[in-house]
């Protein structure tokens, strides 16, 4: 029996080899993803081993929040550390964020995404945060500085020029340059610039006189480690702690971890989805082999082979596919895993590599994902395969298996639809509430879903393909109007096919709505919600709480085409153990900002805080009552809720007033500051004013609200082609089931398309009539796919209407060059079985018996 | 008055190279009027059916030439010869003769289709009725009686108006009712209309419908008969197998 499997699958190796290829692929993809991530983690790892080699102990403050300064410490208190039993030498260090190094354009270095650090940097034996010295001389005094050798490489800089640096709150001041240095043996610090002072001199740039982020620690030779800490324990500042420098570079390698974990799961999701898609076209496969081996299967039987041999035998079938498939996945893996690190570079991420690095639990988890899905997918069929009749060896009629009541199929399929919807929605509902874990339902449901739409979609497959294929039977005459009655002529078939294909374009869907809608909001907030013409705000678009200096705010009030401003801060805060946003706002800011309705006053005054409606709701916070925010520099602070406002633009707005925020972030740096221009000034006059007053602080930029909604929106269509480019994979294995499912018919229709060229079918009408065929079963499976993307996305942006998505927004546009675009792949996917139907021997066809 | 409708100068096909060559047809020289009904008989093997799919174009001769009128087919490309099958010759298979999706008259119309031409209205309607086939026209094939489907096949042959017909074994899956009545069609379609056809047969019944039988044998023409009964054609076939 088993030599009969190993024939079967020889005999038909071209079809077998397009199944294998929807596995090899999705397989390659989940195998590449864990690869990639994996050489990365394993390259952090190195690079902090290395950053705290020769380190015993780093004392740092305990930071829990992931945007935000960070927490300083008291100098004073730090340098005494150096005099506790077993401390040999201490070195103090000190780090910041936003510090832009300029390029010889006076333009910010380092792009958009990495962020800009400065560290201090100075001689000791003691390493103390990773950077070694290159080239040249450690920065001293307040002219000199020491750049990374990535920055250093990328701005042609050399050793001797004058660089300018610009921080929050300081204008653009010129460096000498007398250094390069590198990060172990990495020349930046995954894309991030880094520029190095001496204490003093960072001190001062980031006006932190007196305080440090932490020190690393030498210890007395002999000395035990732990006792040291136990020395130092009593004698540390306030929210410091004291670990070994193991641990630190464990944690840090952690917080990469977690972080890479995200981007693994982003990448997985895709390959999972991949796969999914890969179920349907595999099972059809073999499903139409099945059919088409009927009168095989039934001679086996009436030979004497058991209905369970016969089952085994497809069974057996799937698992040499699965395994054969899995193991060249996990090779492609690896090329994917190149393939996406030269896509991500384009996209501006660099990131450490490592040699590729291959763990027992990739090839584990190919392996079961790849064979487990081949094998799942040919269950049903194979139980099919066991039910066919001994007699339909003999008697041609019966080689068509008797259909199912059609009934039957739409209470089956309504019921699992239903089922699926219940679990999306649920799924929905839990996670808005609660984050990430629950997100799974969603996950389900709409798998199950898809399940439950394929099942019905054979009892719509005629009326939709007729109307589909009508274009085609009116541009190619006969040969379209034959490859419309092929498509109608087994919906099952055309309806497995375009299932597939439907869950990508479902999923491309929702992406394009959920983008447009949420460009159509941002339209509605800020092009029309938002009370003025022009804004400054930083460069840098990745974090909202960068900020520049003051300074251009006041001068910016003082031109004579501003009628008024309104500054406003951002910073960081747990709220309710969450990481939120919170502003610090003028008493003008509700002009700016109008409100539909509100709630006392819009102008908190000391220990007074203003709310969006919504989270008044949401936690209880009415107005009178008492809010616990928790600051990194002060800590948990109370405030009277003395506001709250209804309004677009206040979503999620939790203010303080300008002077209680610089007490809880003891800086004043603003990140944007709102303009409205005097009579007879357009914005864009006001916009070339402004820009010419901050030329000196390249980390700001004024704009007109008409290109902050364009780079906002250029933003979110670059997330979308992302993400579109990734469900490219899943499009790719369907319209592989696309190639399949032609093939196959076009075999099982030999003799008809003999016929057909022997009474004057040419070879172009031939290959005409099956890419008709194939981008009918396409744009079928498009259809579905947009029709069910359009309600997901309607349900999601109904559940998240009181989070301030107020647009829906259909992109037809997008949709209808879907549809144009999978009508073309249907027939790029069917040029090979095309061709060889174009090539039969008509004889040989029409002899065939 | 009668002129050339088709005909075979030393046509030669050999299958196979070397060794396992087999000689289907050996240097046959036939001819067949316009306006003739001629069947061709001969046992397995004897070659009468690779004569005739090289006679219509359907395969190519090793040596040889095949003229439909004075077209020599072996000067056709492929795009040409399947132009030529769709306008100037007519098929009736043995069986499997019509498309499953394709209704009895878009079956009947499918070659004027694919030329992209209007059919002939009247002719159509004196065809479709001469064949007994007017209410079955919207029915599809599955929905026919076998001898309704060969009649439908009949009706696509004649549909056209092609220079010739080839008939393969037209009435071999047909019970006798079934099968004399398509025969007596084909043979009024010859004489009332002038229609030319070559039909591939082994029953001696069907052969006496025909107007002249060619007897083949291991490649080569052994005999021929004009105006044949079924008697003759069978004495005939005895006398071939002594």
């Amino acid at each position: 029996m088993l030599r009969l499997t190993l024939k079967s699958l020889w005999a038909h190796k071209l079809r077998m080899g397009l199944t294998a290829l929807a596995v090899v692929l999705g397989v390659g993809f989940i195998a590449g993803t864990f690869v990639y991530t994996d050489t990365i983690g394993k390259a952090f790892d190195g690079i902090f081993e290395d950053a705290f080699q020769g380190v015993d102990i780093v004392v740092s403050a305990d930071s829990e929040l992931q945007f935000g300064e960070g927490i300083f410490l008291p100098e004073d208190e730090i340098l005494q550390l150096a005099d506790v039993d077993g401390v040999e030498e201490l070195v103090p260090f000190l780090q910041g964020l936003g510090v832009v190094i300029l390029d010889g354009e006076g333009e910010p270095t380092g792009g958009q995404g990495p962020p800009q650090f400065a560290f201090s940097f100075m001689e000791t034996d003691v390493e103390t945060g990773g950077f070694n010295l290159r080239e040249g001389a450690y920065p001293l005094g307040s002219d000199e500085v020491v750049i990374d050798a990535g920055t250093v490489e990328d701005n042609d800089f050399a050793i001797g020029d004058l660089v300018s640096v610009v921080a929050p709150n300081r204008p653009a001041t010129p460096y000498t340059l007398v250094g390069i240095a590198g990060f172990g043996e990495l020349d930046n610090l995954g894309g991030a610039t880094s520029a190095l002072f001496d204490l003093r001199t960072l001190q001062t740039i980031l006006e932190r006189e007196g305080q440090l982020t932490g020190a690393s620690i030498q210890i007395t030779p002999g000395a035990d480690i732990d006792a040291v800490i136990a020395g130092l324990e009593p004698l540390l500042p306030e929210g410091a702690r004291a670990i070994t420098g193991q641990s630190a570079a464990e944690e840090q390698a952690a917080d990469i971890q977690e972080g890479l974990g995200f981007f693994n799961t982003f990448l997985l999701s895709f390959g999972f989805i991949a796969l999914f898609v890969g179920t349907f076209t595999i099972a059809n496969t073999f499903r139409i082999i099945v059919t088409q081996r009927t009168r095989e299967l039934a001679l086996l039987r009436a030979l004497g082979a058991s209905a369970r041999q016969v089952n085994r035998m497809v069974l057996i079938e799937a698992l040499v596919i699965g395994t054969v498939a899995s193991i060249i996945g996990i090779f492609a893996g690896f090329g994917l895993a190149l393939l996406l690190k030269i896509g991500l570079e384009a996209f501006g991420i660099a990131l450490p590599t490592a040699p590729a690095t291959l763990q027992p639990r990739t090839v584990v988890l190919a392996l079961v994902v790849g064979i487990g899905v081949t094998v799942i997918s040919a269950l049903l069929p194979a139980r099919r395969a066991s039910r066919v009749a001994p007699i339909a060896a003999l008697r041609e009629d019966l080689v068509a298996p008797p259909r199912k009541a059609l009934t039957r199929r739409a209470i089956v399929g309504s019921a699992v639809t239903a089922f699926g919807l219940l679990v999306l929605f649920f799924g929905l509902s839990v996670s808005l509430d609660t984050g990430p874990p629950e997100i799974v339902y969603v996950g389900i449901g709409a798998a199950v879903t898809f399940i439950g739409v394929s099942i019905l979609s054979p009892l719509i497959a005629r009326p939709v393909a007729r109307v589909i294929g009508w274009p085609f039977s009116k541009l190619y005459r006969v040969p379209g109007k034959l490859a419309q009655e092929n498509a109608i002529r087994s919906p099952r078939r055309t309806s497995a096919t375009a299932a597939a294909l439907m869950i990508g374009v479902t999923l491309v869907t929702l992406a394009s709505v959920m983008a447009a809608s949420i460009r159509g909001t941002i339209d509605e907030i800020i092009g029309s919600g938002i009370e003025a013409d022009v804004i400054i705000r930083s460069t840098n678009n990745f974090d909202p709480t960068a900020s520049f200096t003051p300074e251009l705010a006041a001068r910016a009030a003082e031109d004579e085409s501003v009628e008024e401003v309104s500054r406003q801060q951002t910073g960081v805060a747990l709220f309710n153990e969450n990481e939120t946003f919170i502003i610090g706002i003028e008493p003008n800011y509700s002009d700016f900002f109008p409100v539909d309705d509100s709630q006392g006053t819009l102008n908190p005054g000391p220990g007074e805080i203003v709310i969006d409606q919504t989270i008044a709701d949401n936690n209880e916070l009415p107005v009178g009552s008492e809010m616990v925010l928790v600051f990194e520099s002060t800590g948990p602070t109370s405030f009277t809720v003395v506001g709250t406002a209804t309004g677009d633009t206040w979503t999620d707005v939790i203010a303080l007033s300008q002077e209680e925020w610089i007490v809880n972030y003891e800086v004043e740096s603003d990140s944007q500051v709102f303009v409205r221009a005097a009579s007879g000034y357009t914005p864009e006059e006001v916009q070339i004013q402004l820009s010419v007053l901050a030329e000196d602080v390249p980390t700001a930029q004024v704009q007109t609200f008409e290109e902050l909604t364009s780079d906002v929106e250029q933003s979110i269509n670059q997330l979308l082609n992302l993400i579109t480019g990734l469900l490219g994979l899943a499009v790719i294995i369907a319209l592989i089931g696309v190639t399949n499912t032609m093939t196959l018919s076009v075999f099982e229709r030999t003799r008809e398309i003999g016929l057909l060229r022997a009474v004057g079918l040419s070879r172009r009408q031939t290959r005409r009539m099956v890419r008709s065929e194939a981008s009918i079963i396409a744009v079928f499976g498009a259809v579905l796919g947009i029709a069910i993307g359009l309600f997901f996305s309607w349900a999601i942006l109904q559940a998240l209407a009181d989070q301030g998505f107020s647009a829906f927004v259909i992109p037809y546009g997008t949709l209808a060059l879907w549809i144009v675009a999978t009508a073309i792949l249907g027939i790029v996917f069917a040029i090979l079985p095309a061709w060889r139907a174009s090539r039969l021997d008509v004889l040989e066809a029409i002899s065939y018996e | 008055m009668t002129s050339t409708a088709a005909r075979a100068v030393e046509a030669t096909k050999i299958y196979g190279s070397s060794d396992t060559a087999v000689t289907a047809i050996d240097r046959v020289t036939v001819e067949f009027e316009q306006g003739q009904y001629t069947a061709i008989m001969g046992p397995s093997g004897s070659g009468k059916s690779t004569l005739m799919h090289c006679m219509a174009g359907l395969d190519h001769l090793t040596s040889g030439q095949t003229f439909i009128g004075d077209q020599d087919l072996g000067a056709l490309t492929d795009k040409e010869l399947t132009e030529l099958r769709r306008d100037r010759v007519g098929f009736i298979f043995q069986a499997f003769n019509l498309i499953p999706t394709l209704t009895a008259i878009e079956n009947i119309t499918l070659p004027i289709d694919l030329a992209g031409r209007d059919p002939d209205g009247e002719w159509l309607d004196s065809v479709v009725e001469n064949l007994s086939l007017s209410d079955r026209l919207s029915h599809r094939p599955a929905e026919l009686s076998g001898g309704q489907q060969q009649r439908v096949a009949a009706a696509r042959a004649l549909a056209s108006r092609p220079d010739m017909i080839f008939a393969d074994e037209p009435s071999g899956n047909l019970d006798s009712t079934a099968s004399s009545e398509l025969l007596a069609l084909l043979q009024s379609a010859v004489r009332d209309f002038g229609q030319t056809i070559v039909m591939v047969t082994h029953d001696p019944i069907a052969a006496s419908y025909s107007d002249r039988v060619i007897f083949l044998e291991d490649g080569q023409i052994v005999d021929e008969m004009v105006e044949p009964t079924t008697d003759r054609v069978l004495d005939k076939i005895k006398s071939l197998e002594s």
